[in-house]
Protein backbone atom coordinates (compact mmCIF):
# COMPACT_ATOMS: atom_id res chain seq x y z
CA UNK A 1 0.00 0.00 0.00
CA UNK A 2 1.31 3.56 -0.92
CA UNK A 3 1.66 6.09 1.61
CA UNK A 4 -1.11 8.11 -0.40
CA UNK A 5 -3.65 5.66 0.30
CA UNK A 6 -2.61 4.82 3.81
CA UNK A 7 -2.91 8.81 4.88
CA UNK A 8 -6.55 8.81 2.55
CA UNK A 9 -7.67 5.99 5.15
CA UNK A 10 -6.34 7.66 7.75
CA UNK A 11 -8.24 10.95 7.00
CA UNK A 12 -11.93 9.42 5.83
CA UNK A 13 -11.33 7.62 9.32
CA UNK A 14 -10.37 10.01 11.26
CA UNK A 15 -13.34 12.58 10.03
CA UNK A 16 -16.43 10.05 10.45
CA UNK A 17 -15.12 8.91 13.68
CA UNK A 18 -14.80 12.27 14.67
CA UNK A 19 -18.58 13.02 13.48
CA UNK A 20 -19.50 10.18 15.23
CA UNK A 21 -17.48 11.06 18.47
CA UNK A 22 -18.41 14.32 18.55
CA UNK A 23 -22.42 13.73 17.80
CA UNK A 24 -23.40 12.03 20.75
CA UNK A 25 -21.91 15.00 23.16
CA UNK A 26 -23.42 17.31 20.94
CA UNK A 27 -26.94 16.36 21.95
CA UNK A 28 -25.68 16.60 25.71
CA UNK A 29 -24.43 20.14 25.01
CA UNK A 30 -28.44 20.80 23.57
CA UNK A 31 -29.64 19.29 26.76
CA UNK A 32 -27.24 21.16 29.06
CA UNK A 33 -26.78 24.12 27.14
CA UNK A 34 -30.97 24.44 27.20
CA UNK A 35 -31.22 23.78 31.01
CA UNK A 36 -28.60 26.51 31.85
CA UNK A 37 -30.82 29.20 29.70
CA UNK A 38 -34.01 28.30 31.30
CA UNK A 39 -32.64 28.30 34.77
CA UNK A 40 -32.75 24.32 35.18
CA UNK A 41 -29.73 21.47 35.73
CA UNK A 42 -30.07 19.37 32.93
CA UNK A 43 -28.55 15.98 32.91
CA UNK A 44 -26.84 15.34 36.36
CA UNK A 45 -27.32 11.33 37.41
CA UNK A 46 -24.92 9.58 34.69
CA UNK A 47 -21.44 9.65 34.98
CA UNK A 48 -18.07 8.17 32.66
CA UNK A 49 -15.71 6.11 34.25
CA UNK A 50 -17.29 7.57 38.13
CA UNK A 51 -16.24 11.29 36.93
CA UNK A 52 -18.67 13.86 34.81
CA UNK A 53 -21.71 12.91 37.02
CA UNK A 54 -22.24 16.30 37.32
CA UNK A 55 -22.37 17.38 33.80
CA UNK A 56 -24.08 14.22 32.71
CA UNK A 57 -20.85 12.79 30.85
CA UNK A 58 -22.36 9.57 30.62
CA UNK A 59 -25.79 10.10 29.47
CA UNK A 60 -24.69 9.98 25.47
CA UNK A 61 -23.73 6.72 26.12
CA UNK A 62 -26.59 5.89 28.52
CA UNK A 63 -28.94 7.46 25.66
CA UNK A 64 -27.51 5.36 22.99
CA UNK A 65 -27.80 2.09 24.92
CA UNK A 66 -31.90 3.16 25.60
CA UNK A 67 -32.20 3.67 21.97
CA UNK A 68 -30.28 0.32 20.79
CA UNK A 69 -32.25 -1.70 23.11
CA UNK A 70 -35.49 0.24 22.36
CA UNK A 71 -38.27 -2.05 20.48
CA UNK A 72 -37.91 -1.11 16.65
CA UNK A 73 -41.38 -0.55 15.68
CA UNK A 74 -42.63 -0.67 12.47
CA UNK A 75 -46.30 0.46 11.74
CA UNK A 76 -48.58 -1.53 10.01
CA UNK A 77 -49.14 -0.54 6.30
CA UNK A 78 -45.65 0.92 6.18
CA UNK A 79 -43.36 0.86 3.02
CA UNK A 80 -40.80 -1.30 5.05
CA UNK A 81 -37.94 -0.97 2.55
CA UNK A 82 -38.38 2.92 2.53
CA UNK A 83 -39.00 3.17 5.78
CA UNK A 84 -35.25 1.04 6.76
CA UNK A 85 -33.72 3.44 3.68
CA UNK A 86 -35.14 6.94 4.81
CA UNK A 87 -32.75 7.19 8.04
CA UNK A 88 -29.49 6.01 5.86
CA UNK A 89 -30.24 8.35 3.28
CA UNK A 90 -30.40 11.62 5.94
CA UNK A 91 -27.40 10.30 7.40
CA UNK A 92 -24.76 9.19 5.01
CA UNK A 93 -24.52 12.50 3.00
CA UNK A 94 -23.75 14.60 6.35
CA UNK A 95 -21.08 12.41 7.05
CA UNK A 96 -19.97 11.91 3.17
CA UNK A 97 -20.06 15.64 2.51
CA UNK A 98 -17.17 16.70 5.15
CA UNK A 99 -14.34 15.38 3.20
CA UNK A 100 -13.97 18.50 1.39
CA UNK A 101 -14.05 20.57 4.34
CA UNK A 102 -10.15 21.78 4.93
CA UNK A 103 -9.35 21.60 8.46
CA UNK A 104 -5.85 23.04 8.80
CA UNK A 105 -2.85 24.19 6.77
CA UNK A 106 -0.73 21.89 4.95
CA UNK A 107 1.92 19.85 6.93
CA UNK A 108 5.38 17.79 6.28
CA UNK A 109 4.56 14.13 7.46
CA UNK A 110 7.69 11.83 7.10
CA UNK A 111 8.70 13.56 3.89
CA UNK A 112 5.73 13.87 2.38
CA UNK A 113 3.39 16.72 2.13
CA UNK A 114 -0.33 16.18 3.86
CA UNK A 115 -3.50 18.05 3.33
CA UNK A 116 -5.41 18.49 6.27
CA UNK A 117 -8.29 17.68 4.20
CA UNK A 118 -10.47 14.32 3.21
CA UNK A 119 -10.18 15.18 -0.50
CA UNK A 120 -8.93 18.30 -2.38
CA UNK A 121 -11.86 18.70 -4.95
CA UNK A 122 -11.78 21.21 -7.32
CA UNK A 123 -15.76 21.10 -7.26
CA UNK A 124 -15.79 20.58 -3.32
CA UNK A 125 -19.04 23.02 -2.97
CA UNK A 126 -20.75 21.22 -5.54
CA UNK A 127 -20.00 18.26 -4.15
CA UNK A 128 -21.71 19.78 -1.04
CA UNK A 129 -24.73 21.10 -2.44
CA UNK A 130 -25.26 17.62 -4.10
CA UNK A 131 -25.17 15.66 -1.50
CA UNK A 132 -26.94 18.24 0.86
CA UNK A 133 -30.06 17.98 -1.83
CA UNK A 134 -30.31 14.38 -0.55
CA UNK A 135 -31.38 14.66 3.14
CA UNK A 136 -35.03 16.01 1.15
CA UNK A 137 -35.21 12.42 -0.34
CA UNK A 138 -34.44 10.73 3.45
CA UNK A 139 -36.83 13.35 5.08
CA UNK A 140 -39.30 12.87 2.37
CA UNK A 141 -39.61 9.10 2.22
CA UNK A 142 -39.45 8.47 5.75
CA UNK A 143 -42.86 10.44 6.04
CA UNK A 144 -44.15 8.41 3.27
CA UNK A 145 -42.91 5.27 4.30
CA UNK A 146 -44.78 5.66 7.34
CA UNK A 147 -48.31 5.46 6.57
CA UNK A 148 -49.11 8.70 8.38
CA UNK A 149 -50.81 11.26 7.79
CA UNK A 150 -48.80 13.37 10.26
CA UNK A 151 -45.75 12.27 9.21
CA UNK A 152 -46.54 12.76 5.27
CA UNK A 153 -47.47 16.06 6.26
CA UNK A 154 -43.96 16.87 7.77
CA UNK A 155 -41.95 15.28 4.77
CA UNK A 156 -44.29 17.48 2.06
CA UNK A 157 -43.46 20.43 4.38
CA UNK A 158 -39.60 19.59 4.67
CA UNK A 159 -39.50 18.92 0.78
CA UNK A 160 -40.90 22.26 0.45
CA UNK A 161 -38.72 24.27 2.91
CA UNK A 162 -35.30 22.49 1.81
CA UNK A 163 -36.12 22.90 -1.92
CA UNK A 164 -36.89 26.77 -1.23
CA UNK A 165 -33.47 27.45 1.18
CA UNK A 166 -31.41 25.37 -1.25
CA UNK A 167 -32.15 28.52 -3.65
CA UNK A 168 -30.66 30.93 -0.66
CA UNK A 169 -27.84 28.52 0.44
CA UNK A 170 -26.74 28.69 -3.16
CA UNK A 171 -26.97 32.39 -3.29
CA UNK A 172 -24.75 32.23 -0.25
CA UNK A 173 -22.38 30.42 -2.07
CA UNK A 174 -22.70 31.91 -5.46
CA UNK A 175 -21.53 35.28 -3.60
CA UNK A 176 -18.11 33.49 -2.18
CA UNK A 177 -17.22 31.50 -5.46
CA UNK A 178 -17.48 34.84 -7.63
CA UNK A 179 -14.92 36.65 -5.35
CA UNK A 180 -13.11 34.08 -5.08
CA UNK A 181 -12.95 32.65 -8.67
CA UNK A 182 -13.23 28.86 -7.08
CA UNK A 183 -15.42 26.32 -6.34
CA UNK A 184 -12.59 24.56 -4.47
CA UNK A 185 -12.98 25.31 -0.65
CA UNK A 186 -9.29 24.93 -0.51
CA UNK A 187 -8.85 27.83 -2.31
CA UNK A 188 -11.65 29.52 -0.88
CA UNK A 189 -9.99 29.27 2.94
CA UNK A 190 -6.63 30.77 1.23
CA UNK A 191 -8.47 33.74 -0.02
CA UNK A 192 -9.27 34.65 3.22
CA UNK A 193 -5.59 34.34 4.52
CA UNK A 194 -5.40 37.96 3.37
CA UNK A 195 -5.07 41.14 6.06
CA UNK A 196 -7.71 43.23 6.50
CA UNK A 197 -7.71 46.35 8.81
CA UNK A 198 -4.16 45.79 8.71
CA UNK A 199 -4.98 42.45 10.95
CA UNK A 200 -3.27 39.65 8.88
CA UNK A 201 -5.24 36.20 8.40
CA UNK A 202 -8.79 38.62 8.78
CA UNK A 203 -10.05 38.96 5.82
CA UNK A 204 -12.87 36.85 6.01
CA UNK A 205 -15.50 37.22 3.71
CA UNK A 206 -17.60 37.96 6.67
CA UNK A 207 -16.43 41.15 6.56
CA UNK A 208 -16.58 41.80 2.73
CA UNK A 209 -20.30 40.12 2.59
CA UNK A 210 -22.18 40.50 5.33
CA UNK A 211 -25.05 40.50 3.43
CA UNK A 212 -24.18 37.20 1.85
CA UNK A 213 -22.96 35.85 5.43
CA UNK A 214 -26.58 36.69 6.99
CA UNK A 215 -28.35 34.95 4.06
CA UNK A 216 -26.47 31.58 4.01
CA UNK A 217 -26.71 31.63 8.24
CA UNK A 218 -30.16 31.54 7.97
CA UNK A 219 -30.65 29.44 5.24
CA UNK A 220 -28.08 26.85 7.23
CA UNK A 221 -30.37 26.48 9.84
CA UNK A 222 -33.43 26.20 7.52
CA UNK A 223 -31.37 23.17 5.84
CA UNK A 224 -31.35 21.81 8.91
CA UNK A 225 -34.47 21.68 9.95
CA UNK A 226 -33.99 23.52 13.46
CA UNK A 227 -35.92 25.62 15.27
CA UNK A 228 -36.55 28.56 14.10
CA UNK A 229 -37.53 26.59 10.87
CA UNK A 230 -38.35 23.22 12.65
CA UNK A 231 -41.68 23.07 10.74
CA UNK A 232 -40.59 19.65 8.97
CA UNK A 233 -41.12 18.29 12.73
CA UNK A 234 -42.99 20.93 14.45
CA UNK A 235 -44.51 18.77 17.50
CA UNK A 236 -47.17 21.14 18.77
CA UNK A 237 -48.98 20.59 15.23
CA UNK A 238 -47.63 17.06 13.41
CA UNK A 239 -46.80 15.21 16.91
CA UNK A 240 -43.10 14.69 15.32
CA UNK A 241 -43.78 15.38 11.85
CA UNK A 242 -41.76 12.45 9.48
CA UNK A 243 -40.29 10.74 12.41
CA UNK A 244 -43.60 10.63 14.29
CA UNK A 245 -43.90 6.65 13.27
CA UNK A 246 -39.84 6.13 14.03
CA UNK A 247 -38.75 4.35 17.35
CA UNK A 248 -35.46 3.21 18.59
CA UNK A 249 -32.06 2.96 16.89
CA UNK A 250 -34.03 4.35 13.24
CA UNK A 251 -34.88 7.36 15.22
CA UNK A 252 -31.40 7.70 16.45
CA UNK A 253 -30.55 7.22 13.20
CA UNK A 254 -32.37 10.70 12.30
CA UNK A 255 -31.34 12.44 15.59
CA UNK A 256 -27.55 11.40 14.55
CA UNK A 257 -28.19 12.77 11.03
CA UNK A 258 -29.37 16.32 12.64
CA UNK A 259 -26.81 16.87 14.60
CA UNK A 260 -24.20 15.51 12.16
CA UNK A 261 -25.19 18.17 9.68
CA UNK A 262 -25.11 20.85 12.17
CA UNK A 263 -21.38 20.39 12.73
CA UNK A 264 -21.19 19.96 8.82
CA UNK A 265 -22.96 22.88 8.32
CA UNK A 266 -20.88 24.74 11.18
CA UNK A 267 -17.90 24.28 9.19
CA UNK A 268 -18.95 24.76 5.89
CA UNK A 269 -19.89 28.36 7.74
CA UNK A 270 -16.74 28.49 8.86
CA UNK A 271 -14.71 27.40 5.65
CA UNK A 272 -16.98 29.73 3.40
CA UNK A 273 -17.09 32.77 5.30
CA UNK A 274 -15.31 32.50 9.12
CA UNK A 275 -12.17 32.35 7.06
CA UNK A 276 -11.62 28.40 7.52
CA UNK A 277 -8.25 27.34 9.72
CA UNK A 278 -7.20 30.93 9.43
CA UNK A 279 -5.61 31.89 12.60
CA UNK A 280 -6.46 36.12 12.86
CA UNK A 281 -3.26 38.12 13.77
CA UNK A 282 -1.21 35.27 11.93
CA UNK A 283 -0.03 35.66 8.39
CA UNK A 284 -0.13 32.14 6.87
CA UNK A 285 2.71 32.60 4.91
CA UNK A 286 4.55 32.55 7.99
CA UNK A 287 2.89 29.47 9.68
CA UNK A 288 4.89 27.09 7.57
CA UNK A 289 4.33 23.10 7.28
CA UNK A 290 5.21 22.00 10.73
CA UNK A 291 2.79 19.53 12.71
CA UNK A 292 3.06 22.69 15.50
CA UNK A 293 1.18 24.89 12.57
CA UNK A 294 -1.14 22.04 11.23
CA UNK A 295 -1.83 21.39 15.28
CA UNK A 296 -2.55 25.22 16.07
CA UNK A 297 -4.40 25.96 12.81
CA UNK A 298 -6.94 22.65 13.03
CA UNK A 299 -7.36 23.49 16.91
CA UNK A 300 -8.27 27.19 15.78
CA UNK A 301 -10.65 25.73 13.36
CA UNK A 302 -12.72 23.53 15.63
CA UNK A 303 -12.97 26.60 18.17
CA UNK A 304 -14.34 28.23 15.34
CA UNK A 305 -16.95 25.25 14.87
CA UNK A 306 -17.55 24.75 18.27
CA UNK A 307 -18.50 28.85 19.18
CA UNK A 308 -20.84 28.15 15.69
CA UNK A 309 -22.19 25.00 17.39
CA UNK A 310 -23.19 27.11 20.62
CA UNK A 311 -25.26 29.86 18.20
CA UNK A 312 -26.84 27.42 17.28
CA UNK A 313 -28.09 25.73 20.77
CA UNK A 314 -28.50 29.62 21.75
CA UNK A 315 -30.75 30.06 18.47
CA UNK A 316 -32.94 26.83 19.30
CA UNK A 317 -33.77 27.80 22.64
CA UNK A 318 -34.46 31.48 22.11
CA UNK A 319 -36.66 31.86 19.58
CA UNK A 320 -40.15 30.41 18.29
CA UNK A 321 -40.97 28.60 15.56
CA UNK A 322 -42.06 30.54 12.64
CA UNK A 323 -45.42 30.03 10.65
CA UNK A 324 -45.77 28.22 7.68
CA UNK A 325 -46.57 31.13 5.11
CA UNK A 326 -44.01 33.55 6.77
CA UNK A 327 -41.10 30.61 6.42
CA UNK A 328 -41.94 31.20 2.86
CA UNK A 329 -42.42 34.44 2.49
CA UNK A 330 -38.77 34.99 4.27
CA UNK A 331 -37.39 32.87 1.74
CA UNK A 332 -38.83 33.70 -1.26
CA UNK A 333 -39.39 37.44 -0.83
CA UNK A 334 -36.43 37.60 1.91
CA UNK A 335 -33.41 35.86 1.42
CA UNK A 336 -33.03 35.18 -1.94
CA UNK A 337 -33.06 38.77 -3.34
CA UNK A 338 -30.90 39.82 -0.26
CA UNK A 339 -29.06 36.41 -1.81
CA UNK A 340 -29.38 37.88 -5.63
CA UNK A 341 -28.37 41.51 -4.54
CA UNK A 342 -25.49 40.15 -2.76
CA UNK A 343 -24.24 37.98 -5.91
CA UNK A 344 -24.97 41.18 -8.15
CA UNK A 345 -22.14 43.24 -5.63
CA UNK A 346 -19.75 40.53 -5.43
CA UNK A 347 -19.66 40.23 -9.87
CA UNK A 348 -19.72 44.20 -10.12
CA UNK A 349 -16.54 43.69 -7.20
CA UNK A 350 -14.90 40.90 -8.90
CA UNK A 351 -15.01 41.89 -12.04
CA UNK A 352 -13.76 45.65 -11.64
CA UNK B 1 -58.93 50.33 31.03
CA UNK B 2 -58.31 52.62 28.05
CA UNK B 3 -56.79 51.36 24.90
CA UNK B 4 -53.50 53.03 24.38
CA UNK B 5 -52.88 53.13 20.78
CA UNK B 6 -48.76 53.87 20.14
CA UNK B 7 -48.09 54.87 16.54
CA UNK B 8 -44.70 53.51 15.70
CA UNK B 9 -43.12 55.09 12.61
CA UNK B 10 -42.04 54.60 9.29
CA UNK B 11 -38.48 53.89 10.74
CA UNK B 12 -39.80 51.48 13.87
CA UNK B 13 -41.76 49.57 10.59
CA UNK B 14 -38.91 49.04 9.06
CA UNK B 15 -36.71 47.59 11.65
CA UNK B 16 -39.46 45.77 13.19
CA UNK B 17 -39.25 43.71 9.04
CA UNK B 18 -35.66 43.34 9.24
CA UNK B 19 -36.56 40.81 12.36
CA UNK B 20 -32.62 41.57 13.44
CA UNK B 21 -33.28 44.00 16.51
CA UNK B 22 -35.92 41.80 17.91
CA UNK B 23 -33.69 38.95 17.71
CA UNK B 24 -30.91 40.44 19.22
CA UNK B 25 -33.32 41.93 22.12
CA UNK B 26 -34.36 37.82 22.32
CA UNK B 27 -30.64 36.51 22.57
CA UNK B 28 -29.85 38.99 25.30
CA UNK B 29 -32.49 37.95 27.24
CA UNK B 30 -31.41 34.13 27.06
CA UNK B 31 -27.98 34.64 27.36
CA UNK B 32 -28.87 36.42 30.64
CA UNK B 33 -30.50 33.72 31.45
CA UNK B 34 -27.21 31.21 31.33
CA UNK B 35 -25.74 33.78 34.42
CA UNK B 36 -28.81 33.04 36.78
CA UNK B 37 -28.95 31.02 39.80
CA UNK B 38 -30.73 27.96 38.85
CA UNK B 39 -33.87 27.44 40.57
CA UNK B 40 -33.43 23.21 40.47
CA UNK B 41 -32.82 21.43 44.20
CA UNK B 42 -30.29 19.09 43.47
CA UNK B 43 -32.63 16.96 45.66
CA UNK B 44 -30.48 13.45 47.20
CA UNK B 45 -27.03 15.65 47.07
CA UNK B 46 -28.80 18.96 48.22
CA UNK B 47 -31.11 18.56 51.55
CA UNK B 48 -34.52 20.89 51.11
CA UNK B 49 -34.84 23.85 53.56
CA UNK B 50 -38.35 22.37 55.02
CA UNK B 51 -40.58 25.20 56.05
CA UNK B 52 -41.43 25.76 59.79
CA UNK B 53 -44.08 23.25 60.48
CA UNK B 54 -43.53 20.43 57.81
CA UNK B 55 -45.02 17.02 59.09
CA UNK B 56 -43.03 14.36 58.40
CA UNK B 57 -42.21 11.17 59.53
CA UNK B 58 -43.49 9.82 63.08
CA UNK B 59 -41.99 9.25 66.34
CA UNK B 60 -42.90 8.05 69.35
CA UNK B 61 -41.68 9.80 72.78
CA UNK B 62 -39.88 8.06 75.47
CA UNK B 63 -40.57 8.83 79.28
CA UNK B 64 -38.12 9.59 82.05
CA UNK B 65 -37.44 5.90 82.65
CA UNK B 66 -36.88 5.68 79.22
CA UNK B 67 -40.52 3.86 78.40
CA UNK B 68 -42.73 4.65 76.05
CA UNK B 69 -45.51 7.51 76.76
CA UNK B 70 -48.06 6.38 75.44
CA UNK B 71 -50.92 5.31 77.44
CA UNK B 72 -52.60 2.92 74.32
CA UNK B 73 -55.58 5.33 75.16
CA UNK B 74 -56.72 5.04 71.56
CA UNK B 75 -57.42 8.90 70.53
CA UNK B 76 -55.47 9.13 67.64
CA UNK B 77 -56.06 6.31 65.78
CA UNK B 78 -59.73 7.44 66.22
CA UNK B 79 -59.03 11.23 65.46
CA UNK B 80 -56.86 9.40 62.26
CA UNK B 81 -58.98 10.11 58.83
CA UNK B 82 -56.60 7.62 57.21
CA UNK B 83 -57.50 4.49 59.14
CA UNK B 84 -53.86 4.19 59.59
CA UNK B 85 -52.89 3.70 63.04
CA UNK B 86 -53.29 0.30 65.12
CA UNK B 87 -52.72 -0.05 68.44
CA UNK B 88 -53.60 -2.88 70.75
CA UNK B 89 -53.55 -1.96 74.57
CA UNK B 90 -52.18 -4.52 77.21
CA UNK B 91 -51.03 -4.30 80.88
CA UNK B 92 -47.90 -2.28 82.26
CA UNK B 93 -45.22 -4.94 82.53
CA UNK B 94 -44.29 -4.79 86.03
CA UNK B 95 -41.82 -2.27 87.06
CA UNK B 96 -43.74 0.84 85.31
CA UNK B 97 -43.68 3.10 88.35
CA UNK B 98 -47.48 5.25 88.31
CA UNK B 99 -48.43 3.34 84.65
CA UNK B 100 -51.36 1.46 84.07
CA UNK B 101 -51.46 0.02 80.47
CA UNK B 102 -49.05 0.80 77.47
CA UNK B 103 -49.04 -0.12 73.83
CA UNK B 104 -48.18 -4.33 72.83
CA UNK B 105 -48.29 -3.07 69.50
CA UNK B 106 -48.11 0.05 67.99
CA UNK B 107 -48.39 0.05 63.87
CA UNK B 108 -48.29 3.10 61.64
CA UNK B 109 -49.15 2.26 58.06
CA UNK B 110 -47.41 5.42 56.51
CA UNK B 111 -49.08 3.96 53.12
CA UNK B 112 -52.41 5.04 54.61
CA UNK B 113 -50.76 7.95 56.53
CA UNK B 114 -51.94 11.42 54.90
CA UNK B 115 -49.28 13.32 57.15
CA UNK B 116 -52.53 15.79 58.68
CA UNK B 117 -50.87 15.69 61.71
CA UNK B 118 -54.50 14.91 63.63
CA UNK B 119 -52.67 12.19 66.06
CA UNK B 120 -50.26 14.54 67.30
CA UNK B 121 -53.06 16.62 68.36
CA UNK B 122 -55.25 14.42 69.84
CA UNK B 123 -52.31 12.82 72.16
CA UNK B 124 -53.02 13.51 75.39
CA UNK B 125 -49.69 12.47 76.23
CA UNK B 126 -47.35 13.81 73.77
CA UNK B 127 -46.62 10.42 72.56
CA UNK B 128 -46.59 10.81 69.18
CA UNK B 129 -45.44 13.79 67.22
CA UNK B 130 -44.39 14.28 63.50
CA UNK B 131 -41.19 15.31 63.22
CA UNK B 132 -39.64 17.37 60.03
CA UNK B 133 -37.88 13.94 58.46
CA UNK B 134 -38.79 13.55 55.23
CA UNK B 135 -40.31 10.00 54.60
CA UNK B 136 -38.31 7.50 53.43
CA UNK B 137 -39.14 6.19 50.15
CA UNK B 138 -38.95 2.06 50.46
CA UNK B 139 -39.26 -0.81 47.60
CA UNK B 140 -41.75 -2.91 49.11
CA UNK B 141 -45.47 -2.23 50.70
CA UNK B 142 -45.07 -4.24 53.43
CA UNK B 143 -41.90 -1.67 54.82
CA UNK B 144 -43.95 1.16 54.52
CA UNK B 145 -45.91 -0.17 57.97
CA UNK B 146 -43.91 1.24 60.98
CA UNK B 147 -43.72 -0.78 64.10
CA UNK B 148 -43.35 0.41 67.93
CA UNK B 149 -39.40 -0.20 68.09
CA UNK B 150 -39.38 1.69 64.23
CA UNK B 151 -41.58 5.08 65.78
CA UNK B 152 -38.80 4.69 68.94
CA UNK B 153 -35.69 4.21 67.23
CA UNK B 154 -35.86 6.63 63.89
CA UNK B 155 -35.78 9.75 63.76
CA UNK B 156 -33.86 9.82 66.81
CA UNK B 157 -34.53 10.93 69.62
CA UNK B 158 -32.48 14.14 69.47
CA UNK B 159 -35.12 14.99 66.33
CA UNK B 160 -37.89 17.08 68.30
CA UNK B 161 -39.65 19.49 66.87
Amino acid sequence: MSFELIVDLAKVAFLIGAVLAVVPFLTLAERKGCAWLQDRMGPSRVGMLGIGKRFGLGQPLADGIKLIFKEDTVPAGADVFLFTLAPILVLLPALATLIVVPLGCDIDLLGHRVQLQGADLNIGILWFLALGAFSVYGLALGGWASNNKFSLMGGIRSTAQLISYEIALGLGIVGVALTTGSLSPREIVAAQGGSLFGVPGLHWNLFTQPVGFLVFLVACFAENNRLPFDLPEAEPELVGGYHTEYSGMRFGLFMMAENAEMILLSALIVTLYLGGWMIPGVDPASLGTGWLAGLMTAGCFATKVAALLAFFILVRWSLPRFRYDHLMTLGWKGLIPLGLVNCLLAAVVAVW
Amino acid sequence: MALIRTQSTRFERFLDALYIPALLRGFRVTTSHLFRRRFTQDYPEEKRTLPVGYRGKHKLNLDAHEHVKCVACYLCGTACPADAILIESAPCPPGWEGRDRYPSKFEIDTMKCIYCGFCEEACPVDAIVLTDAVPDVLEKRGQFVRDREDLVRQPPASWKR
